[in-house]
């Protein structure tokens, strides 16, 4: 079945534009890049909104447009249990209770962090963890961006890379996280503005909602379509899965450790701009099922044959080309695209960042210039661009790459939310604590993982996060137990109950969190 | 899997949801008021975090109450 879009001369121009006025205004944010914080903190300047919207605008990405609208067109409303319940208890967890740490302990990173918690073993296995896998995720959406420059635009692929790179470089390599954070504000209002127009359109051909489940039960009257949890003999979306699993582990592991989410609250001009552009953007965050699991139903409303591999994963390509007018449908993709650069960036931002605080200042070059790093971090970002280029390809050929990406991913998940979680939470938690729960939590999740791939003993992802977070816990309890607590002012600002006791205390961190200025 | 867990009706699933919810709303009313406002300008009412908290978590629970039960 051929998908490719036709764009009309309008719809062209509209996406042309969008390519062209995205990077200028990226640009624009150069200036305001003199220091090594200015580049990867936006210079603690920004404030709760724009803070909000670029953690939505990171989240969602193309993949989101395309896996949701999947999703939904097989399994229904419960595919919006990753938007609902898989985040945003999460992101008021992380508000409340995460953020307000990372922030006053003025780091750059979460690895930076736990290992002033902990210790420096913690911090580069984490750092190494999380970089690797930001660095092969940029493979895998470039090469997204490129296949839908070439299938949908018609460019041929070589150069979709080659623009995709242009654009992207020309805001992240120069303007840094201000340039990256300003730029997914637009893209985000971008991506709301076509999905409601195409929701909207969707709706009105259907009849409405109840038109929409009326086609939908007359098609399969037995359809768990509208169902938001699936019973626990479901594969993909057990119930049970998706509380102990997604709820609990994997959305505050991804909404309160996740470098590139992370990031832009550090940024913050104040605690409270932090804490607060965190908690907003679970405000747009309840309406994205809006704009990837309703088209998902809408098309299946309107073609329930797209069934076979992969094929779910054309539902939303499908209703933009069925349904909108010239026009609309440049808007349209045009927001497709915004879902993809919007992630592009913020990852590239980050990965850059890992790199060059966690690895090279620490174990390359300590005590350098404020320029150098700044200089090291513009190089290591143009490296990344060229290393996406080279690694793009290669995830074609290798099909199971970001499948394998996202396993690493969740294996490495529950143990870091759980070092975290106690690290904040707990002032008994030792250093060895959190190395050894950090250890047997990843090889906890790696033997299920393994048992589960060999056909030993077969478990949902969403199970294996599960246990591997809870075996995190229990380590990290009895070794700290076992072993001596560490000294009080260690603690002082990382752990909850030893940051309000004076306000001389108060003043050091606020300090510490604005770079001592 | 145990048999009674497997024949669990599902809205014990959305009550175990709603239940996380009010878990939720509980413990953010529980933080006080001056840990949700440090850093901020001022104390005005629109700034207390906990109220943002509060809202999202019943917009939640509507949703699952309507589509889950």
């Amino acid at each position: 079945m051929q998908f490719a879009m036709n764009l009309s001369g309008i719809d062209l121009f509209i996406v042309i534009g969008y390519l062209i006025a995205i990077p200028a205004f990226g640009f624009y944010f150069k200036k305001y890049v003199k220091t090594e914080a200015d580049f990867f903190l936006a210079g603690k300047m920004m404030p709760w909104w724009v803070i909000s919207f670029s953690i939505i605008g990171t989240n969602i990405g193309a993949y989101d447009y395309m896996g949701a609208a999947g999703g939904a067109y097989r399994f229904g409303i419960a595919q919006a249990n990753y938007e609902w319940l898989g985040a945003i208890p999460a992101i008021v967890l992380s508000a409340i209770l995460f953020v307000p740490f990372y922030w006053k302990a003025g780091v750059y990173t979460v690895p930076e962090f736990l290992g002033k918690r902990y210790n420096s073993a913690v911090r580069v296995i984490e750092a190494v963890l999380w970089g690797t896998f930001l660095a092969c995720v940029l493979g895998v959406f470039f090469w997204a961006s490129g296949m839908m420059l070439e299938e949908y635009v018609g460019i041929p692929l070589e150069v979709a890379l080659l623009i995709t790179a242009v654009i992207v470089g020309l805001y992240t390599v120069t303007g840094g996280l201000a340039a990256v954070a300003m730029t997914d504000v637009v893209q985000l209002l971008i991506m709301f503005i076509g999905g409601i127009a195409l929701t909207t359109l969707g709706l009105w051909q259907v009849g409405g909602w109840e038109g929409l489940v009326d086609k939908i039960f007359a098609v399969n009257p037995s359809s768990d379509h509208f169902k938001l949890f699936l019973p626990l003999d479901n594969p993909e979306y057990p119930w049970l899965g998706m509380i102990l699993g997604l709820a609990i582990v994997l959305s505050p592991a991804w909404w309160c450790c996740h470098q590139a989410i992370i990031q832009r609250t550090l940024g913050a001009r104040s605690e409270w701009d932090a804490k607060a552009g965190m908690l907003f953007a679970a405000f747009p965050k309840m309406f994205i099922p809006v704009l990837v699991v309703l088209p998902g139903l809408l098309t299946l409303a309107m073609n329930p044959h797209l069934v076979g591999t992969g094929m779910e994963d054309k539902a939303f390509p499908w209703l933009i080309k069925s349904l909108l007018p010239a026009g609309l449908a440049g808007l349209v993709f045009a927001a497709f695209i915004a879902a993809l650069i919007s992630s592009v960036d913020s990852t590239l931002n980050s990965a850059a960042t890992l790199w060059t605080v966690d690895i090279y200042k620490r174990y390359f070059k300590k005590e350098a210039p404020d320029k150098h790093y700044l200089f090291v971090g513009r190089i290591l970002t143009v490296v990344f661009i060229v290393w996406a280029i080279i690694f793009a390809p290669i995830t074609n050929k290798f099909e199971g790459i970001y499948i394998a990406m996202q396993s690493l991913l969740s294996i490495f998940q529950g143990p870091t939310f759980a070092i975290t979680l106690l690290g904040i939470y707990w002032k008994r938690a030792t250093q060895w604590g959190g190395l050894g729960g950090l250890i047997g939590g990843v090889m906890i999740s790696g033997t299920l993982f393994i048992l589960d791939k060999t056909g030993v003993n077969s478990m949902s992802f969403l199970y294996i996060a599960w246990w591997s977070f809870v075996g995190s816990i229990l380590l990290n309890v009895v070794i700290s137990l076992l072993t001596k607590p560490e000294p009080a002012e260690k603690l002082v600002g990382l752990v909850y109950g030893f940051v309000r006791k004076d306000e001389t205390t108060q003043d050091i961190l606020e300090k510490r969190a604005n770079g001592g200025k | 899997m145990k048999q009674w867990l497997l024949e669990l009706p599902l809205v014990w699933a959305v009550i175990i949801t709603i239940i996380g919810y009010l878990g939720m709303i509980v413990w953010i009313c529980s933080r006080p008021q001056k840990y949700i406002y440090a850093g901020s300008p001022d104390q005005k009412k629109w700034r207390d975090l906990r109220l943002w908290s509060v809202l999202l978590m019943i917009i939640q629970i509507v949703i699952y109450v309507m589509l889950g039960i």
